[in-house]
């Protein structure tokens, strides 16, 4: 439907008709135009006589009323992005319309309302249920992974329910937290969760994902606020991008859902260890190599075969239960949903198990009274292996089972562990020997009252409750050696008495409580004038005030020392004292936004959020965000049409600008706080900063939107431009102090300049219904990061870990590099005595960042009868990652301490006593392309009226395959290598490996 | 119709005003709970915990890193070298005994943080703190400027009562010096004599003063020195007036009759071993280890094991650390002081105390003397080559200067030893250099006297003559490893000299090390060192 033709010749012959009207007799036909979809109304869509150009628009509820001539029979309403449709010109009418481009009217949450993509003036993007990932889904975010442009989602490691980075638009904070902020159904999630620091039995483990707690089966959908113009509405805490999750409401009759997955998971890859032959061959070449007398060297070869990987690794498998019921009416809408997940880690005794409930209600009350409630109640059960990210000569699980020799055996013949008593460790040992489990219950409620005061008025009063509790258990076998538990005899450097692990075990509870409040009261109004042109204005006040209360601590000594007690009370033998600290937090903000359309054509938006956090010091604590955004529909002007017209259906070009803020910074930072000491001592632990004020980001962004070949292409380009200044970051404070250090604003600025590209192509449009349908989707982003104005301050962070690597560091943030720069040695060579050569007198030298500069995502989707199908690739490239694994534990020196090494060591030239030093040696390139995730569903037919309305079986493959040259297991690692708190980027050290899952799934409707 | 409204509507509006009265506009004023609190300037919380801190700084200054790497490694009584994969640790201890450091130096940064935090804990305390505590107070703060000014050569000062944007003014090291002095000689008129208590080493003393002041200006000379300049010292740069003024002072010390010289080797072990605190005559100025009854926490003294020790051996060190084998020659096979077998120790850990050298041995679960092996399995025999960056497991003579406590049943083991700062010794050693140095001989005691004293107690030979080119040898082989063995050479002009594994001198600028790259871009009041 070429409405803009229509529309040109409108205006033309208005007054002709006008004349030939004037004669006639007239009659007024009223009637109102909603989505077919979800029975919402269609502002602004045409309404004229059939066979002449005279017409009405809609008004913002979607109604119309024409006078026109009693000789007039039919009508047609078209309106953008809808199939236009005829109906009778009498009496009155509703018409719905059907959508053509799903895009364009698409309905998008946005902070503090919804939209529909036409009206958006800022880089919005949502994602349905459709669009998101399948498979065995952990978190939410995984659902996002490379399926958009700008967004960069990268799991840590392979571990279930494992920490998940995501970056919108690059990294733009130095230090602190670079994650954006999450809103669940409107609430701001204050996100938190058992971060597996602090005390543990066996060295610092991965972090957890603060949301895993959702049961992703029941998101309806994700919106991601990309640029600061949208993002602005969250002011302080929307510098990092804004992910607006959305959980099912009921709709329709009542229905009953079920949804059942099983899937089976293996190491998508594995390292490449020699085996015993190989290994003894290494490691007596290596030692006679050495000037060792190999004849004289007992006690490597013990004649066994243990392929240690296969102790380690199992195929995991998982099962999942959603069920769901609800119904919406005139009045209100229910929805329940229940879930549970049994998910297998691949390496043993990883798991997650969850357990969620969710209720959706809204009651229309009275005609102006309406009250919502939410309540998201989950219990996730983490159980964790002992893979930890700063081990050194011991490993941890993974590098110990990389290191383990391959002719030992697992166990003794009574049953008990092997152990050689040379200081390795058994991994089969550490795996069995601890016990290691949290369980977090996590209630998030969301009660909301809205009222309409008048027609364009609606007052709307949220209050929310998060509330997380997490308890950690972790137990450490008695049997274990003094090699275990971080090779340490003692508890936390300490010799108490009796706590040896050896004959007492050990025991560590910790608790983490976390409570969030919020209360917000909104202001809309929303009113859409005679001429079409449409206001919209929110003022609103938020208040969140969210505390933190840890508790940590370490027992010893269980009575019966042949098994391991896995009761905390059991163990008798002594206590630390327990260590706690407790944060509160307060927010404080007001905010105001207006769009105004004008003449569907222009639309503007502004808003300003003044926040107050009472993290910065007095006279700082309030910060103001504006921003601003246009948007300007082209083709709606004449003169386009006839030029750009003629390629596009739609064109918008959109221009934002706006700014955020960061608070993202640790509670008490800008005060001097002393610590009592339990020896009595009193000690000042921090240097206060009395001018501590808000890390702001700005970013200004111009894009366009484009619909092509009849609705079949849709696209978007979109550029920004984000700086980050006032940089919150703990520097050195001038000595003498009572600390080394003090949380500053530094004067320099992290710039993020990118592109943006996103196309849906429909390839094959289906000839008619189940014919063969193929679309395809594709998304991708160039960034080029920077850090400016830093002056001569270089911060060193991304520090390696192993033996002989103490204090080693290797990333760099300094003026005129990317963040995440990584500076070492370049190697060259080995020499003749297989010692490593380095240019420059092994002199450090930039090299490249952690961060890539392209990310891309292409979907293929099919259909054709009953069969629905998609593929979907990810790329990223231009980043490095430090191979830290190869650094600590694939070098030939390895062997002649008798740990294993991949089978490439065995035969390198490298000289047994080079040093592994930090250099280039281990820096690679990550460059990958990965088939993420492929799906084939089929839909089974059922007859009408029988009981099962709806009947979906679908497999699907997770990491399918991958594409890169990477040394390491996978190159999408981060392990978390930061140093005093600057994050790093890039490391992998023996993290947990990524799966290959294969799901297969059951979705039944009744 | 409209009274149902005008009734939902009151519902409606009460309970908004309930919402609204919950939370009127905070004030976001941050609380803080549990054991931390805001720091109020003028007060300073209890003055006897916060004296309690000040100690416990001082722990800063124990370990195998930072200051002590500094004082040793830099020299010729230690090296960390690189073992294949093992010890590379960013060139960090390969870098301090080349002198190869500079302002990005990792040990640099903490060690400048440290004791400058010390120094900022004491300067409060002497500023705000109790009357009562102000000696003990001015004591503590000389002995961490002395720390400063000694490694750093400037000293940068914070008032209590200065405001958190206050950039500190620094001191130059001969400003520095004399400002030290003011403090030392407040603490020695104001603190009491040691009482000869056990632990009593661990407190601020008269005697702990006077030892202080003794040592300052034994290395005047060197605080004093043009830092643009930084060459060997004559005989005249070392003025007779303070060589006598270190003679009363070390007579001052004698004249407390707790302090005195044991007649065996095994006296000479009492004042490192794990009951030190208890058996040493010796001890003028302390930290005490485990469960020590001390103002603030311990400080442990497995470092000092451990970072010789193989990991096969009884006390699983991590095989770092070795002395020189020119420095192991310098002693007399026979010197208690390298090697002593003691009671409870050896027949427990088959170590014996002092050097590790030639096979190392271990008890077995029955009891049975054995061989100790090295990690591929062949026997550890500790040899005196080593390579600062090629060496193999077993390169390389190791340091028993602590022995650590054990239980005799499961070998486990615990650290009660007190780490020694001031030694009665070394007191006694700088009034035998002072009288070579132009000193007046006191109370029949000459610098020979004195240095045969000390080598009866070793179980060497007497000497025949001592010149002040002996003392630096006879210092090496009394206080190794007490962490003066930096001033020492720097003291004899020798410091840049080559030492096994640094063949070539090293530039005269290294005596003092640079100021931390961040210290620098913190503070511009702090210019770099000479030299860097």
């Amino acid at each position: 439907m070429n409405f803009k033709i229509v529309k040109s010749t409108f205006v033309g012959l208005l007054l002709g008709l006008l004349v030939v009207n004037a004669q006639a007799q007239n009659k007024t036909v009223t009637g109102k135009v909603l989505d077919a979809k979800d029975g919402s109304p269609i502002a602004a869509a045409s309404v004229v006589v059939k066979g002449a150009s005279v017409g009405t628009k809609t008004t913002g509820d979607g109604s119309f009323a024409i006078t026109i001539p009693s000789t007039v029979t039919k009508l047609v309403i078209s309106s953008v992005g809808y199939s236009s449709r005829e109906v009778d010109a009498s009496g009155n009418v509703s018409v719905s319309l059907n959508q053509t481009s799903n895009q364009l009217n698409e309905v998008v949450v946005v902070g503090y309302g919804t939209k529909k993509v036409k009206d958006a003036t800022g880089s919005v993007v949502s994602l349905g249920e459709k669009s998101f990932n399948k498979g065995v889904i952990a978190s939410p975010e995984e659902l996002l992974q490379g399926r958009t442009a700008g967004v960069n989602v990268t799991s840590n490691s392979g571990e279930p329910g494992g920490a998940i980075n995501v970056t919108i638009r690059g990294t733009s904070s130095v230090r602190s937290n670079n994650n954006p902020l999450y809103v669940v159904d409107g609430v701001p999630l204050y996100g938190g969760g058992m971060t597996g620091s602090g005390l543990t039995v066996e060295g610092s483990t991965t972090a957890r994902n603060p949301l895993s707690f959702i049961n992703p089966n029941d998101i309806e959908n994700i919106s991601i606020l990309k640029d600061a113009s949208s993002a602005a509405i969250y002011g302080a805490r929307g510098a990092n991008g804004v992910v607006l999750i959305t959980t099912k409401s009921g709709k329709g009759k009542p229905s009953l859902t079920f949804n059942m997955t099983s899937s089976v998971a293996t190491t998508a890859a594995r390292y490449d260890l020699a085996s015993p032959e190989e290994f003894m061959h290494g490691i007596n070449k290596t030692l006679a190599d050495a000037g060792i007398d190999v004849t004289g060297v007992g006690g490597n070869d013990k004649g066994f075969n243990t392929n240690w990987q296969d102790q380690v690794f199992q195929t995991a498998v998982s099962n999942s239960y959603n069920l769901a019921w609800g119904y919406s009416n005139a009045k209100t809408s229910l929805k329940l949903n229940g879930s549970y997940d049994n998910q297998e880690g691949i390496v043993r005794t990883q798991g997650l198990k969850r357990v969620t409930f969710g209720l959706k209600y809204a009651n229309q009350l009275t005609s102006r009274l309406k009250l919502d409630v939410t309540v998201n109640q989950s219990q996730v059960n983490n159980s964790y292996a002992q893979v930890t990210n700063d081990a050194g000569y011991q490993g941890s699980l993974i590098g110990a089972m990389i290191g383990a020799n391959p002719t030992f055996p697992v166990y003794n013949p009574n049953g008990t562990w092997f152990d050689n008593q040379d200081g390795n460790r058994n991994p089969v040992a550490i795996l069995e020997g601890y016990k290691d489990n949290d369980t977090y219950n996590k209630l998030l409620t969301n009660i909301s009252l809205s009222y309409k005061v008048t027609n364009e008025l609606t007052y709307k009063l949220i209050y929310g409750i998060e509330n997380g509790a997490t308890e950690r258990y972790s137990f450490a076998d008695p049997r274990l050696g003094s090699s275990y538990s971080q090779g340490t005899i003692n508890v936390q450097g300490i010799n108490y008495v009796g706590s040896e692990l050896l004959n007492h075990g050990r025991a560590v509870r910790q608790n983490l409580n976390q409570n969030s409040s919020v209360i917000e009261h909104t202001l809309n109004y929303d009113k859409t004038f005679k001429n079409g042109n449409s206001l919209q204005a929110l003022a609103a006040f938020s208040y969140q005030k969210t505390t933190d209360y840890y508790r940590g601590q370490q027992a010893w000594g269980a009575t019966g020392t042949s098994s391991m007690k896995t009761d905390y009370n059991a163990y008798t033998g002594g206590k630390t004292s327990t260590t706690g600290d407790s944060t509160q937090v307060e927010l404080q903000s007001y905010f105001s936004r207006v769009n105004y359309t004008m003449k569907d054509k222009y639309i503007f938006s502004a808003l300003a959020r003044i926040d107050g956090s009472s993290k910065l010091s007095a006279g700082h604590k309030y910060g103001t965000f504006p921003a601003f955004g246009f948007k300007w529909r082209v083709l709606e002007e004449k003169f386009a049409q006839k030029t750009l017209g003629k390629i596009f259906s739609n064109f918008d070009a959109r221009l934002n600008y706006g700014s955020t803020g960061n608070q993202e910074f640790p509670a008490y930072s800008s005060l001097a706080l002393a610590q009592s000491q339990l020896n009595g001592s009193v000690n000042v632990i921090t240097n206060s900063n009395p001018n501590l004020k808000w890390e702001t980001t700005t970013t200004t962004g111009a894009g366009i939107d484009f619909t092509m070949f009849n609705g079949r292409l849709n696209g978007t380009v979109d550029y920004f431009n984000k700086s980050t200044q006032d940089l919150l970051f703990l520097i050195s404070y001038p000595q003498p102090a009572a600390s080394a250090d003090r949380w500053v604003n530094l004067p320099g600025n992290v710039v993020n300049k990118g592109w943006e590209f996103s196309l849906d192509y429909q390839l094959v449009r289906p000839a008619y219904k189940g014919a063969f349908g193929w679309d395809v989707a594709y998304n991708m982003s160039f960034l080029n990061n920077n850090v400016t104005g830093f002056g001569s301050t270089v911060v060193n962070t991304g520090q390696v870990n192993g033996q002989g690597l103490s204090g080693a560091y290797a990333q760099t943030i300094r003026d005129g590099s990317p963040l995440f720069t990584f500076v070492m040695p370049t190697f060259l060579r080995f020499d003749a005595y297989g010692n490593g050569v380095y240019s420059n007198g092994a002199k450090d030298m930039l090299q490249g960042s952690a961060l890539p500069n392209f990310n891309a995502g292409l979907t293929n989707s099919f259909s054709y009868k009953k069969l629905t199908a998609s593929v979907f690739f990810n790329a990223v490239t231009g980043f490095y990652v430090y191979n830290n694994t190869a650094n600590a534990l694939l070098l030939k020196g390895s062997l002649k301490t008798a740990h294993n090494v991949t089978r490439d060591v065995i035969y390198s030239i490298e000289n047994s006593i080079n040093p592994g030093n930090v250099s280039s040696r281990f820096l690679e390139k990550g460059d990958y392309v990965r088939l993420a995730n492929a799906s084939i569903a089929y839909a089974v037919t059922v007859k009408p009226g029988s009981f099962i309305k709806g009947l979906n079986l679908t497999l699907s493959g997770q990491n399918l395959a991958l594409f890169t040259k990477y040394s390491g297991l996978d190159p999408e690692v981060n392990v978390d290598h930061s140093i005093n708190g600057v994050p790093s980027r890039g490391y992998d050290y023996t993290a947990t490996p990524r799966a290959r899952t294969i799901t297969f799934g059951i979705n039944a409707r009744f | 119709m409209k009274n149902n409204f005008i009734k939902q509507t009151t519902i409606y509006l009460s309970v908004l005003a309930l919402c609204v009265g919950q939370v009127s506009c905070s004030k976001l004023d941050e609380q803080v709970f549990g054991s931390k609190s805001v720091v109020v300037a003028s007060a300073g919380g209890s003055s006897a915990a916060n004296l309690a801190a000040v100690y416990e700084a001082t722990n800063g200054l124990i370990g195998q890193g930072n200051f002590f790497a500094f004082q040793e490694h830099s020299t010729d009584e230690l090296l960390g070298p690189t073992r294949g994969t093992d010890w590379d640790d960013f060139g960090t201890w390969r870098k301090i005994h080349l002198h190869a450091w500079d302002g990005a130096h990792n040990q640099l940064y903490d060690t400048w943080n440290g004791i400058n935090s010390g120094l900022y804990k004491a300067t409060s305390l002497v500023e705000q703190g109790a009357a009562a505590d102000k000696p003990a107070a001015q004591f503590l703060r000389a002995f961490m400027a002395t720390q400063v000014m000694d490694l750093f050569g400037q000293v940068p000062y914070r008032a209590a009562a200065d405001g958190p944007d206050v950039i500190p003014a620094v001191k130059k090291r001969a400003d520095a010096f004399d400002w030290i002095m003011t403090d030392v000689d407040a603490a020695i008129a104001g603190l009491p004599s040691n009482a000869g208590t056990v632990g009593a080493s661990r407190y601020a003393t008269k005697e702990a003063a006077q030892f202080l002041k003794a040592r300052l200006l034994l290395n005047k000379a060197v605080y004093k020195q043009d830092p643009a300049n930084p060459a060997g010292f004559t005989a005249a740069s070392f003025a007779a007036a303070d060589m006598n003024t270190i003679i009363t002072l070390v007579d001052a010390i004698s004249a407390n009759a707790n302090f005195k010289i044991g007649a065996t080797p095994a006296t000479y072990w009492d004042n490192f071993k794990w009951d030190n605190y208890a058996k040493s005559t010796e001890l003028i100025y302390t930290r005490g280890g485990d469960n020590a009854k001390q103002l603030g926490g311990t400080a442990g003294t497995n470092w000092a094991t451990g970072m010789g020790t193989h990991y096969n051996q009884t006390f699983s060190g991590w095989n770092g650390f070795t002395t020189t084998s020119d420095f192991y020659n310098s002693f007399d096979a026979v010197d208690g002081r390298r090697q002593s077998d003691l009671t409870d120790f050896t027949e427990v850990t088959g170590f014996n105390a002092g050097f590790l050298a030639g096979q190392q041995y271990k008890y077995d679960s029955k009891g049975v003397k054995i061989k100790v092996n090295d990690r591929s399995g062949s026997p550890l025999i500790f040899t005196p080559d080593v390579s600062l960056f090629f060496s193999t497991e077993a390169k390389g003579i190791r340091t028993m200067k602590y022995p650590l406590l054990y239980d005799k049943k499961d070998l486990n083991n615990t650290q009660p030893n007190d780490f020694v700062f001031f030694r009665y010794a070394d007191a006694l050693l700088m009034k035998a250099e002072a009288i070579l140095r132009g000193g007046t001989a006191t109370k029949g005691e000459t610098a020979l006297s004195i240095v045969n004293k000390l080598r009866a107690r070793a179980g060497v030979t007497a000497a025949t003559s001592v010149a002040l080119s002996d003392m630096l040898a006879e210092r090496g082989r009394e206080l190794y490893l007490e962490a003066v063995r930096r001033d020492d050479m720097i003291r004899f002009g020798v410091f840049n000299n080559p030492v096994v594994e640094r063949s070539a001198k090293s530039d005269g600028s290294r005596v003092v090390l640079p100021i931390p790259n961040q210290a620098v871009s913190s503070n511009p009041n702090l210019k770099q060192n000479f030299g860097y």
